[in-house]
């Protein structure tokens, strides 16, 4: 593939991350601090909102950038592999955000009349360690990646660019 | 085209891990949609209590006092509520006629946690919250001769605080409701 096409593959991928990471955790938890639409004013604590879009978006951008350089670069390059083992250590940082930001342990206070008061409490901390397992499988296959490129560059150079040992095939 | 060993095991792994994200991600997604359908009719979905409540606060006879609280938890979302637990805690207030200015005071005299069987989808559970003598705090009753103050009016009140927690999405949600200082009643 042409440097011009990763480029574009590249700036495509930092999208998607940025939409995934960001834009819609943004809305998600920007839609449940009010939940008023749902009968009773639930409301999440401003402080522990703030503190989760903080870390989202703190996180979903170094994501986003490490995932254009990931993308961008040659397949099966060292480059692409010590990228793509970077990010999803950053990912995971980011799913363990949700544990330290309050993200995973969700307080919501309602009043549903003037005497009756009371909260409803979510915790997410088993789900965030599922899929933390699952990330250390994805950070053992990215580290995979990364030996097998250095490993077997001299193959993988042959069959990109056609040579063998410095010299172009006959 | 002829793909080195390697890549061939990186990808069975890939399938793997994508199917183990893949699942995850419906249960997450089915998770939060249910939260919602819980939620978004909570009135109809929770109802403490179902009906008439009975109690007996007779804090001069604690033999023979108790409380039966009828309830219904519908579970309209896509899994099984697990591991439901009711609790229920009853406070008293009173004028301390102990104290110089008759201070109001505020003891918990009841404090019980119920656990009940799991609710399928789709389902509601019709039960009901018992607790007997046994599981109000005796220790904690005032004098009703030298400490209550029986020119207050009302003399005594009494509130609740109700607690129901349960685990969602097979086990990797939990929640835990909470509503407060209910009015259950006063005497006389």
């Amino acid at each position: 593939m042409g440097a011009g096409k990763n480029l574009i593959k590249g700036i495509i991928f930092m999208g998607i991350y940025i939409v995934i990471t960001m834009v819609i955790p943004y809305f998600t938890f920007t839609w449940i601090k009010d939940l008023s639409d749902l009968g009773i004013p639930i409301i999440l604590e401003q402080q522990e909102y703030e503190s989760i879009i903080f870390w989202i978006s703190a996180f979903g951008l170094l994501i986003s950038s490490l995932a254009f350089f990931s993308y961008s670069s040659p397949k099966q390059s060292i480059r692409k592999g010590l990228f793509a083992l970077l990010q999803i250590l950053v990912n995971s940082l980011y799913i363990w955000s949700y544990k330290f930001s309050g993200a995973a342990d969700l307080l919501f206070q309602f009043d549903a009349s003037q005497y009756i008061t009371g909260y409803l409490f979510l915790n997410f901390q088993n789900m965030i360690m599922v899929y933390l397992g699952i990330y250390f499988l994805t950070i053992v296959l990215k580290g995979y990646d990364l030996v097998d490129f250095i490993i077997n560059r001299e193959k993988i150079r042959e069959k990109r660019y056609g040579i063998s040992g410095g010299y172009e095939k006959k | 085209m002829k793909m080195r060993p390697s890549r061939v095991f990186r990808w069975i792994v890939r399938i793997f891990l994508g199917l183990l994200t893949l699942s995850m991600t419906v249960v997450s997604i089915l998770g939060a949609l249910s939260a919602v359908m819980i939620l978004g009719n909570v009135n109809e979905n929770i109802k403490i209590p179902a009906g008439p409540a009975s109690a007996n606060f007779d804090i001069t006879n604690p033999s023979s006092m108790n409380i039966t609280i009828p309830f219904n938890i519908t579970n309209p979302g896509y899994f099984d509520l697990t591991n439901l637990i009711i609790d229920i805690k009853i406070s008293m207030i009173f004028g301390n006629a102990s104290t110089l200015t008759n201070e109001t005071t505020n003891i918990v005299i009841f404090d019980k946690a119920q656990t009940f069987p799991n609710i399928i989808r789709g389902q509601t559970y019709s039960g009901a919250f018992f607790g007997n003598s046994s599981d109000f705090i005796e220790a904690n009753f005032p004098n009703a001769t030298t400490e209550i103050d029986w020119f207050r009016t009302p003399v005594l009140e009494f509130h609740g605080n109700f607690t129901i927690s349960a685990y969602y999405s097979l086990d990797l949600i939990a929640f835990t409701f909470g509503i407060n200082n209910v009015t259950l009643g006063t005497f006389p």
